[in-house]
């Protein structure tokens, strides 16, 4: 019988340097492993841990999707223009919004699985384009005065302590694990990963699938946008901006090879831990934020060079 | 801090436009160009034309991209179709011809 929780040479790396990391904070500083910033240090960054979640799938599928920043964007600029500026009741608007993000991402596939076109090309310019149409709802305004329900979702906790963001990450990493490691979804995505061509011949519906991994992409896009716009309250054209490079480099780091065909989930959860325990302890350490970003880009050519120096040591070529 | 920004999609679009293969292995300079000046053209009508705000420019741009590549991959694929069923067509005469 398999091993219900199995570690990767990676995944033992990655824990090392997060056990390393929460050591380092603990003793640098006290209020590290207070309860109220443990949940702060996801909060601040809960948009992004949540699609870096879906963005393992189309990374492991082989593809790529620089479009979901934009489409967080545009979710949350719908949102405001529906309900800030329109007067529309708040569920209505968050479902409408999540009908965007499903029909976003439909196009995204469409492009890409059936009209054949490299994801690169197709995401580049729907990354334009999504956010192109968040600007003309906005123009540039910044518009808030959201019903009270609706940022309190985003701000305070829902169970104890934990936000609705928190909660659906945990959620969502389970569901989303066992579906990649333990479901038929899974494995095709996996085959694709290494070879769409083989899968072809296997009879998988390649585009099918593809399709829909776009789709839950740019639907959980729009839902990071929702959180955006409750955490927050306030909505301005550019949100999640540049989000989408923060959210590559933690599936990268995480182990997922851009090329498709291998990665974990584990490693990516393992990942975005590090990133945000760094970010959060250089924080309260009064490290400025472009310093922060330097070490998080050098932890990814780390993360690169490590596996190939170990391997030329010990002699083998790179799997 | 902001300068190049965007330019990167800008000059992908300009090539894309201009003729030039997303796939690589066709494309000329001369077409690149004719792109460039396309959506420059584009962009500088859309902040001067009272109709449409200016805040459409980023949105026509995008969109104008994915329509001009997968206008050139579904016309590559209707054409290798057509190479295709003249080959078909051409081969018996061949073998009629031959002896």
């Amino acid at each position: 019988m398999r091993r219900f929780w199995t570690l990767g040479p990676w995944e033992t790396f990655l824990l090392v340097v997060l056990a390393l990391v929460y050591a380092a904070n603990a003793w640098l500083s006290p209020e590290f492993l207070t309860l109220r910033n443990q949940v702060n240090l996801f909060q601040l960054s809960i948009e992004k841990i949540i699609v870096a979640l879906v963005m393992t799938f189309v990374i492991i599928n082989a593809e790529i999707d620089l479009s979901v920043g934009s489409m967080m964007g545009l979710s949350a600029c719908a949102f405001a223009a529906m309900v800030g500026q329109a007067g529309m009741p708040a569920p209505l608007a968050c479902a409408l919004c999540l009908l965007i993000g499903l029909a976003g991402g439909f196009v995204n596939g469409v492009f890409v699985a059936r009209v054949g076109l490299p994801s690169l090309v197709v995401t580049l310019s729907t990354y334009i384009g999504y956010r192109g149409v968040a600007r003309v709802l906005l123009e540039d305004r910044s518009i808030g005065n959201f019903p009270d329900w609706f940022n309190a979702l985003g701000q305070r906790g829902l169970v104890g302590p934990l936000t609705l963001g928190l909660l659906s990450f945990i959620l969502l990493f389970m569901v989303l694990y066992v579906v990649l490691e333990r479901a038929g979804f899974g494995r095709k995505t996996y085959v694709i990963g290494v070879s769409r061509d083989v899968a072809d011949y296997a009879g998988i519906d390649t585009a099918r699938h593809k399709i829909l991994i776009f789709m839950a992409s740019g639907l959980v896009a729009a839902y990071a946008g929702l959180l955006f716009a409750a955490r927050v309250g306030a909505v301005r054209g550019d949100v999640g901006q540049g989000f989408e490079l923060d959210i590559i480099t933690m599936v990268l780091l995480g182990g997922v090879s851009i090329f498709g065909g291998s990665g974990t989930l584990t490693g990516v959860g393992l990942a975005i831990l590090i990133v945000l325990s760094l970010r959060n302890g250089m924080a309260l350490l009064n490290v400025t934020g472009h310093i922060q970003t330097g070490v998080v880009g050098l932890l990814l050519l780390a993360s690169v060079l490590v596996p190939r120096l170990g391997a030329r040591l010990s002699g083998r070529t790179v799997a | 801090m902001v300068a190049g920004l965007g330019f990167e999609l800008k000059s992908i679009a300009a090539a894309v436009l201009g003729g030039v293969s997303i796939n690589g292995g066709s494309g000329s300079v001369i077409g690149a160009l004719i792109g460039a000046v396309l959506v420059d053209l584009i962009q500088n009508s859309l902040v001067r034309w009272e109709l449409v705000s200016e805040f459409w420019q980023e949105a026509v741009l995008g969109f104008l991209i994915l329509a001009a590549v997968s206008a050139d991959a579904l016309l590559m694929r209707r054409l290798n179709r057509l190479r295709i069923r003249r080959e078909k067509a051409a081969a018996p005469v061949a073998k009629e011809a031959t002896p």
